[in-house]
């Protein structure tokens, strides 16, 4: 079984990678809005079934970490909590399967998009990881990787 | 067991499953009137649908690949449901339950979290009959 470790979210702003650092949790979700697209014409002799069609796409990527301060990004591969922001600007950014030490070896692409952050939420309770969670709404289409 | 009641996408099994759920709901409509000689409801169903959701560890590229590929295309797939048995308890047995149609890909999750196991939730909206 693949651990969750090794597939990690990437922000690839001007083909760039940066890592999510510190990271925990993520979770692409993908949804599909349908309509029910039964007529008059649809046929009574097969039981009365609906029958629906896409009518819309959508997804977010839900992430979470540690919130750390002074934690080193000599290399300039990572996103710390303050390089990410609510904000209507659109990111790119793409999921991998990571190996190596760290997982930071980047090896084949699941999928890529571009995105917005939709909400940041920081948690810091005593005595415990101060923690945050981030949703960004995906932006466009999805691309499946080809790599 | 629930090991051997498995969601069928295409003619195979999915692979690495570990729950899956079959939901057939009937739309009904109230069709009393004041004929109604008492206070009871008549209802009659007008239309019927039904959905499988199946949730597994199956986090191979390919395998996460080709779903994310089946969510973006709007052609509609094979999904059904059987008793299984044999080898990996994928082989159908083709029970009196087994039923399949065609259905949307209409919610997909990929969970990754630190030190456990890739999960994949997947829904499919039935469009059409059952059979």
């Amino acid at each position: 079984m693949d651990k969750g470790q090794h597939l990690r979210l990437i922000f690839t702003p001007s083909d760039h990678n940066f890592f999510v650092a510190l990271a925990t949790d993520l979770t692409l979700h993908l949804s599909a809005s349908t309509e029910n697209s039964t007529t008059k014409d649809s046929s009574d002799s097969d039981g009365n079934w609906n029958e629906y069609d896409v009518t819309q796409r959508s997804g977010d990527i839900q992430f979470a970490g540690l919130i750390a301060v002074g934690t080193d990004d000599a290399a300039g591969e990572s996103y710390l909590l303050d390089d990410i922001d609510v904000s209507d600007t659109v990111m790119s950014w793409k999921l991998a399967f990571v190996s190596g030490d760290n997982n930071r070896t980047i090896g084949k692409t699941l999928c890529s998009g571009s995105g917005k952050i939709t909400s940041l939420t920081m948690e810091g309770t005593n005595r415990q990881k101060a923690t945050y969670r981030g949703q960004m709404n995906i932006y466009g289409a999805v691309a499946v990787g080809s790599d | 067991m629930g090991q051997h009641f498995r969601a069928f996408v295409g003619t195979a099994a999915v692979p690495e499953a570990v729950s899956c759920s079959v939901s057939i709901t009937g739309d009904v409509e109230d069709s009393s009137t004041k004929d109604t000689e008492n206070a009871w409801t008549n209802e009659q169903m007008t239309s019927k649908g039904w959905s499988v959701q199946v949730d597994n560890l199956d986090a191979s590229l390919p395998s996460l690949r080709a779903l994310i590929a089946q969510f973006n295309a709007d052609a509609k797939v094979s999904v059904g449901w059987d008793q299984t048995a044999g080898a990996k308890n994928r082989v159908a047995q083709n029970a009196p339950f087994a039923k399949a149609g065609q259905a949307i890909l209409n919610d997909l999750s990929i969970q990754a979290n630190n030190r456990t196991n890739i999960q994949v939730s997947a829904q499919y909206q039935g469009s059409g009959p059952l059979a």
